[in-house]
């Protein structure tokens, strides 16, 4: 399933990733592709390793459709990020987004959430009182 | 919708105060796919390519390099047909060039009349880029055919969803949306969407679509997750392929 990024396609579509003190930021705009999602995947495990931070918010209001796929790379960013000692926080999936996921039937066992941005930065900032 | 650069004596093309005629209006009643203009518009631009016009043209590479898009519409087209008439001018002593031109805007006519009588939008799906393009066409042609927000999020998943099993199970296939339309001719009724692949077929079928399979990928909800977001679900599947057909009801239907 998966295929090689090739090296333009990699930097080109590549996702920002904001530290902001130990936590990391990425927002995600307009609809992911599969290689950036994979790329991301990559890019926020290898940041949480270089900078130690203590969670990742992924701000996806910005994205209008997420399929199973998609949805799943989420769901495993959240579990190594978990595995690495870190916490992967979602924020702002759009309403008709969070009812085609739950229509379809798809779980989320270790996706966390928040309604916004604030919200995921106080959640993670509550439990380890560093920020 | 993709912007191009403005150019001066084109940029104009693309104001929205534009009569009704324009292109950009009749384009605005309905989308549909004009593969024939891009080739005819490619062609035109290897004529230049090289000539003493080709300066002048050369902003307009971008928007040529996309005329290889399913989901291109009349309004991709216009632009660059625009600057080829302007590039050419009348000093032209191309006849190629200028034969070439009068082919585009005789294509650009009729794919206004295509415009009311085909419906059907078909998207080779040969790698993960060809779902995101199926993907955004269904999300547009369910708004434009009057669905709420989130029953064209359903139709643009249900096409993702199917795509990516085409992907993973058959290598390639084909996507088709098409707006079924009701009596009258121009209401939409429902939108379909078709995925066929001549892959191995889904031996399980029927316990996939029960809800108790799950692959070890993390694939096999698709199928299931498409039949619950539609209102109607057909598979077909032999060793020899699969055709899956869903129909999601317009409002009102």
């Amino acid at each position: 399933m998966r295929r090689e990024l090739t090296e333009s396609e990699g930097e080109a579509w590549r996702i920002p990733i904001i530290r902001l003190r130990d936590v990391l930021i990425v927002s995600i705009q307009g609809s992911l592709q599969d290689t950036q999602a994979q790329r991301l995947h990559e890019d926020i495990l290898a940041q949480i390793g270089a900078t130690n931070a203590s969670g990742v918010v992924l701000d996806i209001s910005a994205v209008p459709i997420m399929d199973s796929y998609i949805a799943r790379i989420l769901n495993n960013i959240a579990r190594n990020a978990k595995l690495m000692g870190s916490r992967a926080v979602v924020v702002g999936m759009q309403p008709a987004i969070a009812i085609t996921l739950v229509t379809m039937g798809l779980e989320f066992e270790d996706l966390e959430t928040a309604l916004n941005l604030e919200r995921a930065i106080e959640q993670l900032g509550s439990d380890h009182g560093r920020l | 919708m993709d912007v191009f650069e403005p150019v001066a004596g084109v940029e104009s093309a693309f104001r929205p105060w534009l009569p009704s005629s324009s292109l950009i209006a009749r384009d605005e009643a309905r989308r549909y796919s004009v593969a024939e203009g891009a080739a005819a518009v490619r062609e035109c631009f290897r004529h230049l390519q090289g000539s003493e016009w080709f300066e002048r043209v050369a902003a307009f590479e971008a928007p040529v390099s996309r005329l290889g898009r399913p989901d291109l519409r009349v309004t991709d087209l216009a632009p660059a047909v625009e600057a080829l008439a302007s590039a050419a001018g009348d000093s032209c002593d191309s006849v190629v060039l200028h034969r070439s031109l009068s082919r585009l805007r005789y294509i650009l006519d009729r794919c206004d009349e295509e415009a009311r009588t085909v419906q059907e939008h078909s998207f080779p799906i040969r790698s993960a880029n060809d779902i995101s393009l199926a993907r955004e066409c269904a999300l547009r042609l369910a708004r434009q055919d009057g669905f709420s927000l989130m029953n064209a999020t359903y139709v643009a998943t249900v096409v993702s969803e199917l795509g990516r099993n085409i992907l993973h199970y058959a290598g390639e296939g084909n996507v088709r949306i098409s707006a079924i339309l009701k009596d009258d001719g121009v209401t939409c009724d429902a939108i379909r969407v078709t995925a066929e692949d001549h892959g191995p077929g889904i031996p399980n079928l029927e316990v996939i679509l029960s809800g108790s399979y799950r692959s070890k990928t993390g694939m096999g909800l698709g199928l299931l997750g498409s039949k619950r977001l539609l209102d109607e679900f057909q598979v077909k599947t032999s060793p020899g392929g699969t055709t899956v057909t869903g129909l999601k009801y317009a409002p009102g239907h």
